[in-house]
């Protein structure tokens, strides 16, 4: 008993500290719009500065004035960001911002290691609030206790600031309808900086919190910052008080999941989450939206079908592939290789989003499962590949179809939240389930059959598999159902009022878009051999969403340039530079304020139409039957 | 003759590429109270939009006390004291009528009506039984009212007004117009857009048709009424 009210305080001062962290996006999302991957981040700066300051600055005084103090040095460096960078991409497609945000977040995990070292650091007790006092007969941290307290004036500080004051008001309306603000006379470009700039301080004083409690190392953002997306998403976007709410209740689960049900303690948090968004699909608190904006991946150029010069240049590309063994040795291959895989796993994700107009953060999830699909058939039954080539994918297509059944009765960031969730909870069943996956050891020995041993012959296997993937995601996206799942993207009503039973489209949309990305995992374990967890973690979600929006969202052949492009870059820099996150990073920064519809989608906007016109290759106004998708 | 608040010349505006406006000309002089006539789709709201800077791709010119305003940021336009009230209303739903006033609130501009909520309450005295309550929890009619109370928190030069009495009981259809006569009477200059000739005679100086995205006429009402051939095309319902 004693203990279960030891562990309930514990849970309350963990929920402090989340709730801090979680408003701070919250808010930002609800008036900028933007899901700041980098929040995460910010939070880390906030710990770790906190814990140099306060080890450095003298007397007793010097810790309470080092954690205000480097939440506020932090918010400045946010408001920086939002004036240098984020200011300028406002206007560019949704999900931009995450983009820029998370090379943010990858300069900032190697910065930090540049500066504070490698190492786990353990912050100073708090003076004066260093002892414990006995609660139910337990010993409990007297500093934890103003941690719990924080939470609730936190709350009401921001209750008054946005019921009090004009500042407050202002950013309520903005974040209800931005434009109509506007059009009242007010410019937001200040209230978007002091909204950041405020969210940011509350996640670096939630990390500056923490140093007593916890120690400081580099891989803090990425755990704080699916909590954080977690509890903003449960409690509802925009709301605080949901927020507040929901930070309670994931921290409790995590207090004592971890006790009750330790099997699948990491699974919990997920599952809670997945049940909440399907019975209230906006949150606890949360509201539909009023105004709703056009969903990602709505063009404002339609998706085109390959001209002659596109058609000519894809077979140039099959031809140079086909020939590349000739001329490459076996590394080289085994790169392209992977490269290959990652074209056919980004174009399906490409497919769910910028025609399915349902973005994925757990795309990966699809990939593993594909992966373990096979390495599981390898495992249990011996399969040959040929076997685990055809069946390891359906593995894929069963989660597609399971996830998607409750994603598609969401949309926006909600339905790319749960797909998180989802990827979550296949990571945390792959993690713990021991006895079947292996954990964290992975399935090891899944080789390619003698025949295609060869790094060459499994080079032109995949070659082949994913060039006939990559025409067969051409081809739905082009065939009726494609135009279905394009209209449902486009706009719901209109989509069901001509007969599109929009559910079901995006349901098969969803499915076969996993199944496609299973056939990249399950070619993938062939290629390394053996899997890992890892393959389902966050960061290949995430390196898929930055292929398919490097390379442009709004294009057929974006995310096949964006991942050919992106995971090049990384399989160099990960080999040639140490800090190869902070390079990676920054490019994927300056990409991104530089080419804001992306790389394909600038050649096809910028340079395609100067070449044309140089050219006078095709004649001006010449219309496809597709242009006319654009007028009402 | 007072000088023109508004003067647009050769307006054109597109959706993406379907052309909505024609060379679309059109003068506002201080104090007046002008109606803009027009059927369903005949691109009234498309006028107003463009006005506003919410329209992407517009041509032409239009200048607002002195100063050129297609292309400008829409805060920057409304901070001129262009004045908007958008058909679809968009009140602050979470807001308290007093909050949706205070988002509106802008410094008092030389030369034209000075407006505070108190004044305002007087125009509107639904709204001021109503104070606390949130925005979405109101009546169609008492949201159109408080979305004209906003915009004129701004202290316009000239407010462009979508469709007032579209889809409100006839009952405050009435109040309506009273209380627009009563702005008007204060001094504020107003674009009033509207398919109801009837509604806007009884508030409007002078008529200007648009059908099609192209004005078809422009005169006094006694002039309309004089060529009823004119309404019969470009209004009957
Ligand atoms: N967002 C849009 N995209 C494409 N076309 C549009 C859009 N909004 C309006 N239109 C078209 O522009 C034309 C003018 O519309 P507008 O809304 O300006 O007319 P209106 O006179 O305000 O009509 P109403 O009395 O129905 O409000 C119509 O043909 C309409 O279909
Ligand atoms: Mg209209």
């Amino acid at each position: 008993m004693d203990f279960l009210v030891a562990q309930f305080l514990n849970g309350l001062a963990s929920a402090s500290s989340l709730f801090l962290v979680a408003s701070g996006l919250s808010i930002i999302f609800g008036v900028t719009r933007i899901v700041n991957f980098a929040h995460g981040a910010f939070y880390m700066l906030g710990a770790y500065l906190a814990y140099t300051l306060a080890t450095h600055l003298p007397g007793p005084f010097g810790f309470w004035v080092a954690l205000p103090l480097s939440a506020l040095a932090v918010a400045g460096l946010g408001a920086l960001v939002e004036m240098t960078i984020l200011r300028r991409i406002y206007a560019a497609p949704e999900l931009f911002q995450l983009l820029a945000t998370f090379g943010l977040t990858l300069m900032v995990e190697d910065l930090v290691v540049m500066i504070w070292g490698p190492e786990d650091l353990l912050g100073p007790r708090a003076p004066g609030l260093d002892g414990a006092i006995p609660i139910f007969g337990q010993l409990f941290p007297t500093y934890d206790l103003l941690v719990i307290a924080m939470g609730p004036l936190v709350l009401l500080g921001l209750w008054l600031l946005f019921r009090r004051t004009r500042w407050g008001v202002l950013v309520r309306a903005a974040t209800e309808d931005r434009t109509m603000v506007a059009a009242l006379g007010v410019n937001q470009k200040w209230l978007f900086t002091s909204v950041f700039t405020l969210g940011i301080f509350l996640a670096a004083l939630g990390g500056a919190l923490q140093i007593p409690r916890e120690a400081v190392h580099h891989a803090l953002d990425l755990q704080v910052i699916v909590e954080a997306f977690v509890i903003v998403v449960v409690g509802g976007l925009g709301n605080v008080l949901g927020a507040f709410l929901a930070a309670v209740m994931i921290a409790e689960l995590n207090a004592f999941g971890i006790l009750l049900f330790p099997k699948i303690s990491l699974v919990l948090v997920f599952l809670v989450m997945a049940a909440v968004l399907v019975v209230r699909p906006w949150g606890l608190l949360g509201r539909p939206e009023a105004h709703p904006r056009a969903s990602v991946g709505q063009a404002v150029e339609p998706l085109r079908r390959l001209g002659p010069a596109g058609l000519a240049a894809s077979l140039l590309l099959a031809g140079a592939l086909a020939l590349l063994p000739l001329v490459a040795g076996p590394y080289l291959l085994t790169v392209v290789t992977e490269l290959l895989i990652f074209a056919l796993f980004a174009a399906s994700l490409h497919l769910m989003m910028g025609v399915g107009g349902m973005v994925s953060f757990g795309h990966a999830a699809y990939f593993g499962l594909g992966a373990y699909g096979a390495a599981l058939l390898v495992r249990f039954i011996g399969a040959p590949m040929e076997l685990g080539i055809l069946l390891g994918p359906l593995l894929a297509l069963a989660g597609g179809l399971l996830f998607g059944w409750f994603c598609v009765r969401l949309s926006g960031v909600y339905l790319a939240m749960l797909t998180l969730a989802f990827a979550q909870i296949v990571w945390s069943i792959i993690f713990q389930w021991y006895e079947v996956t292996g954990g964290d050891n992975g399935i090891l020995g899944i080789w390619p059959s003698k025949w295609a041993a060869d790094p060459q012959v499994y080079y032109y296997l995949v070659l082949g598999l994913c060039g006939l993937g990559l025409v067969a995601i051409r081809r739905v996206i082009f065939s009726p159902f494609g135009y279905a799942l394009r209209a449902c993207r486009d706009s719901v009503l209109r989509a069901e009022a001509i007969g599109i039973h929009r559910q079901r489209v995006q349901w098969m949309g969803f499915a076969l878009a996993g199944a496609f990305a299973g056939v990249g995992g399950t070619l993938y374990a062939y290629l390394k051999g053996s899997v890992f967890p890892d393959v389902i973690s966050i960061a290949t979600s995430v390196d898929g969403l930055v292929m398919v929006l490097l390379g442009g969202i709004q294009t057929v052949s974006g995310p096949i340039v964006g991942a050919a492009t992106y995971k090049a870059l990384s399989i160099y820099m990960t080999s040639q530079i140490a800090y190869w996150q902070l390079v990676l990073g920054g490019l994927i920064v300056v990409l991104v304020v530089a080419f804001p519809e992306g790389i394909a989608g600038f050649w096809q906007r910028q340079v395609g139409p100067r070449l044309r016109a140089r050219l006078g290759a095709r004649r001006a106004g010449e219309h496809t039957p597709e242009d006319w998708e654009a007028a009402p | 003759m007072t000088e023109a608040v508004l003067e647009v010349r050769g307006l054109n505006a597109w959706y993406g590429r379907a052309h909505i406006l024609f060379d679309v000309d059109l003068t506002v002089r201080r104090g007046e109270v002008v109606a803009l006539l027009g059927r369903n789709g005949a691109g009234k709201t498309t006028t107003f939009a463009s006005l506003m800077g919410l329209v992407p791709s517009v041509t032409g010119s239009a200048t607002f006390d002195g100063a050129a305003i297609l292309g400008r940021p829409t805060h920057e336009i409304a901070g001129r004291g262009l004045g908007y009230v958008p058909e679809d209303r968009r009140i602050f739903t979470d807001l308290t009528v007093d909050e949706n006033l205070m988002v509106g609130e802008r410094p008092p501009r030389d030369g034209v009506p000075h407006w505070t909520p108190a004044i305002l309450y007087d125009l509107f005295p639904n709204l001021a039984e109503l104070r606390r309550r949130p925005g979405g929890h109101m009546s169609g009619g008492e949201q159109q009212m408080l979305t004209i109370a906003r915009t004129l928190m701004g202290n316009p030069s000239l407010v462009l007004l979508d469709e007032p009495s579209e889809g409100l009981a006839p009952r405050i259809v009435e109040q309506m117009a009273n209380a627009l006569n009563a702005m008007k009477r204060e001094g504020v200059t107003l674009i009033l857009s509207e398919q109801n000739l009837h509604f806007s005679r009884l508030i409007s100086d002078r008529a200007t048709i648009i059908e099609g995205g192209r004005i078809r006429f422009d005169g006094t009402f006694a002039e309309l009424d004089a060529q009823p051939a004119i309404s019969a095309t470009y209004l009957a319902v």
